[in-house]
């Protein structure tokens, strides 16, 4: 488990009042936690929030006890991030929020860091535009245009002019073409 | 004899018969035809100095004035003016209120768009009959009503709303056309002076057939023409039709939305799409005139027929239609044995059609109900689509027992082509994978690793839509020329799917991808090395979008909402996926579920695995 990813969540856990360990993870029922993780490893078409809820009766708990076990695969962890934008509360933002936090001490972010961008995004819309927007100067390219992806597509307006304005300090050719291309509206 | 036709904005016809001699023009309306060509010019102009002299040889657009007897073999003295008489009255062409007043007896009215009248000689005969400036030609395109216009050239301008109009030789004062219309934003152009709004995107810009736009708006009070808006897209604005399905776009674009239901024509994204010619790859490539009939099928698209034929002792086949950029969809394919139909026993050809858009992969048998229907003989193929279709066909008479994969590594963190064939988690992958198709009796013969330039990387090393894997796939190349060479599958490796609201492991560009076509949307599958951690996982992952590739659909579909057309693999029900270990077919490798041991392959899905070309 990526280290940074992991302190982040635990802390975020902590503060909430869970009581999560590192460590050994009291899991959640079993057949529940083991439907949720069937869900997440879904080849190519992501489960809607109803089939999380047909097979547990709060998948929420169970994603993010996933999402902080580090015995489970990068990938489950990562679905599991996105699982948790279809459950989105004060809890779930701050684990979204935690790993935006954390990307910046990379130049290369780690995988995580998009899960989280889309998150917020997703889950949050305008809102979340505070959380998101900095992050158009993280020194990682790739960064920067699931940032532009996912505010053009779910930021609103104000998203979108926060997008276009990027494009007096953007000097990468790939995320001005981006913002040309997501930050679209029609007046 | 070539006639060109002017239609005034009168609602008159100009009707002006020309010889391969575009300057016997007067011989239309006369009889001063033929022979008389020689001296018209010496003739013009010359006024009454000519007036009797031009026996023999006046014939035709010279003034005529005065004498014409005896010499044209015509109608000779027409004309009030003509006998040597002055004229009275004003000459052709002049404004005029009453028909008094003209030499020709005749005022064209200014209702009929003749600004300020214009003198004429109506049911003129000759240009002869017409004042000295005159020129006669049909008003109509029986040539019924003829008239004479007064001649002009850059010495002699027309009055004001009326322009120099040439034919051939012969120019002629006609009413102005009004300036063409321009044309609002959105429609079709070639250069800007077409455009209302000034700017034109032209078909090198990515615009099929152009697109009108004005560009710099600030919203739709700038742009031109019913239904536009201003399209926010940074730098520059523009404007843009606005539409709510691609019906109303024209072809070659799509309606792209852009949020509270809006959207506006974007050219699609198969556009300019480059498609393999014949001689591009080694087998026979037919492109060509298939339209059967225009506007009369399925989704209002053209009806495209072509015929093929497959060899003695063909067991199974893969025909892959496509077209430039435009939808296309499979509707029938008849043969020696029947008529598969593509809306009903055969409706899971259809899958491609959604997402592939300009080329639709039909693999036969997909399901081993329809072996009957392969056999050598004569078949026809009826497609419904935008434009003319190219194809080929793919038999086989072997069920093979190896593929080839070209794995192209996308930005993934700590693994390119140099280090994949050492890499032990790579490496466990393909095994795994190798184990699971050995079932099948197949196994990777002939891996050809490659690395993506930096332009792919920096574009698709993060995935963020499911469209960005037809538009990476599009990228791939053929790896030689030999038809073993292109019978081989791209892999792409990414790093990571980033998709909001969920992302995905893999991603297979066909139901079955389209076999020997490198560089466009079916032309391979995308996986992500987020998995890599489990080389286990990662192995099932690639052996699941292969499956799809070589044309397995999922045994049965997330929550029971469908199943394969296969009689031999299990299928959950809706009740059963409150607890998706229960499924019966969660073991299969086309469970739509990962895990460490769905992986086994029935005889049916086998069978079709062994129909697809990619399998040798
Ligand atoms: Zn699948």
């Amino acid at each position: 488990m990526n280290n940074h990813f992991q302190r982040a969540l635990v802390a975020v856990l902590v503060s909430t009042g869970l009581l999560i360990s590192t460590v050994a993870f009291a899991h959640h029922q079993e057949p529940e936690r083991e439907n949720i993780t069937t869900l997440l490893r879904a080849y190519d078409a992501f489960p809607k929030a109803t089939a999380f809820k047909s097979v547990a009766e709060d998948p929420r708990t169970v994603l993010l006890e996933i999402v902080a076990d580090d015995s489970e695969p990068e990938i489950i962890r990562l679905q599991a991030l996105d699982a948790l934008s279809l459950f989105p509360d004060a809890d779930v933002r701050q684990v979204f929020r935690k790993v935006v936090a954390e990307s910046w001490d990379h130049s290369q972010a780690p995988r995580a860091t998009h899960n989280a961008i889309n998150g917020l995004m997703f889950g949050w819309g305008e809102a979340a535009l505070d959380d998101v927007l900095p992050l158009l100067s993280h020194p990682d390219l790739q960064v920067r245009l699931t940032v532009v992806h996912a505010v053009g597509k779910s930021g609103g307006d104000a998203g979108r002019t926060a997008l276009q304005a990027q494009l007096n300090d953007e000097k990468d050719p790939y995320v001005r073409e981006a913002i040309q291309i997501h930050a679209k509206s029609i007046r | 004899m070539r006639t060109r036709t002017l239609v005034l904005v009168t609602g008159l016809v100009l009707a002006l018969g020309a010889c391969s001699d575009d300057s016997d023009y007067s011989g239309q309306v006369g009889t001063n035809n033929g022979a008389n060509n020689g001296n018209n010019g010496a003739n013009n102009g010359g006024g009454q100095e000519n007036n009797g002299a031009n026996n023999g040889n006046n014939g035709n657009n010279g003034v005529n004035n005065g004498v014409n007897n005896g010499n044209n073999g015509n109608n000779g003295n027409n004309g009030p003016a003509n006998n040597g008489v002055e004229p009275v009255g004003l000459p052709d062409g002049s404004a005029c209120v009453g028909a008094d007043e003209c030499e020709g007896g005749t005022c064209l009215p200014e209702d009929d768009g003749y600004a300020g009248g214009y003198c004429t000689h109506l049911e003129c005969a000759t240009t002869g009959e017409c004042s000295d400036n005159g020129q006669c030609a049909f008003l109509d395109q029986d040539r019924e009503q003829s008239a004479c216009f007064a001649r002009c050239d850059d010495a002699s301008p027309c009055r004001e709303a009326y322009e120099c109009r040439q034919f051939g030789e012969v120019s002629f004062c006609l009413p102005a056309e009004p300036e063409p219309e321009t044309r609002p934003d959105g429609a079709p152009c070639t250069t800007r002076d077409q455009c209302a709004g000034g700017v034109c995107f032209t078909e090198s810009d990515g615009f099929p057939e152009g697109y009108c736009t004005t560009i710099n708006c600030s919203d739709r009070t700038d742009c031109t023409g019913e239904g536009n808006a201003c399209l926010q897209a940074g730098r520059p604005n523009y404007c843009v039709h606005l539409c709510e399905s691609a019906a109303e776009c024209r072809e070659g674009y799509i309606c792209q939305p852009v949020g509270r239901g809006q959207g506006y024509c974007a050219p699609s994204p198969t556009a300019g799409n480059e498609v393999p010619q014949p001689g591009d790859l080694p087998f026979d490539i037919v492109c060509g005139e298939t339209l059967a009939e225009r506007d009369a099928y399925q989704g209002g698209l053209d009806r495209h027929t072509f015929d093929f034929s497959l060899p003695d002792g063909t067991t199974s086949f893969m025909i892959v239609p496509y077209s430039p950029g435009g939808q296309i969809y499979p509707v029938t394919l008849q043969g020696p044995n029947g008529t598969l139909n593509m809306f009903d026993e055969y409706d899971f050809a259809l899958a491609n059609a959604g997402f592939l858009i300009n080329v639709t992969p039909i693999l036969v048998p997909q399901a081993p109900q329809f072996t009957d229907f392969v056999t050598g003989g004569d078949y026809t193929m009826t497609m419904a689509s935008e434009e003319n279709l190219c194809f080929y066909v793919l038999p086989k008479t072997e069920p093979g027992d190896s593929i080839d994969l070209n794995i192209h590594f996308v930005g993934v963190r700590g693994l390119d082509a140099a280090s994949a064939g050492n890499h032990g988690g790579f490496q466990a992958a393909l095994q795994r994978f190798d184990e699971i198709y050995e079932q099948a009796g197949i196994n990777i013969r002939n891996i050809r690793y490659m690395d993506a330039d930096a332009d792919t990387t920096n574009r698709f090393r993060v995935l963020r839509t499911q469209e960005g894997a037809f538009q990476l796939v599009a990228r791939s190349e053929k790896p030689g020329e030999e038809r073993d060479d292109v019978l081989s599958i791209n892999v792409f490796f990414i790093d990571q799917f980033a998709i909001d609201g969920g992302s995905v492991l893999g991603i297979s560009a066909g139901l079955p991808g389209a076999a020997g076509f490198h560089g466009g949307r079916a032309s391979g599958l995308v996986f992500a090395a987020s998995v890599l951690s489990d080389p286990t996982l990662l192995g099932q992952v690639l052996a699941h979008e292969v499956g799809h590739y070589v044309g397995l659909f999922h045994t049965t579909e997330q929550g029971g909402r469908g199943t394969d057309p296969l009689a031999d693999t299990p299928e959950c029900s809706p009740q059963q996926w409150g607890d998706p270990g229960r499924c019966p077919d969660i073991r299969n490798l086309m469970f739509p579920f990962a895990g460490n041991d769905h992986s086994t392959i029935s005889d049916a899905q086998a069978g079709v695995v062994h129909s697809n070309p990619l399998v040798k």
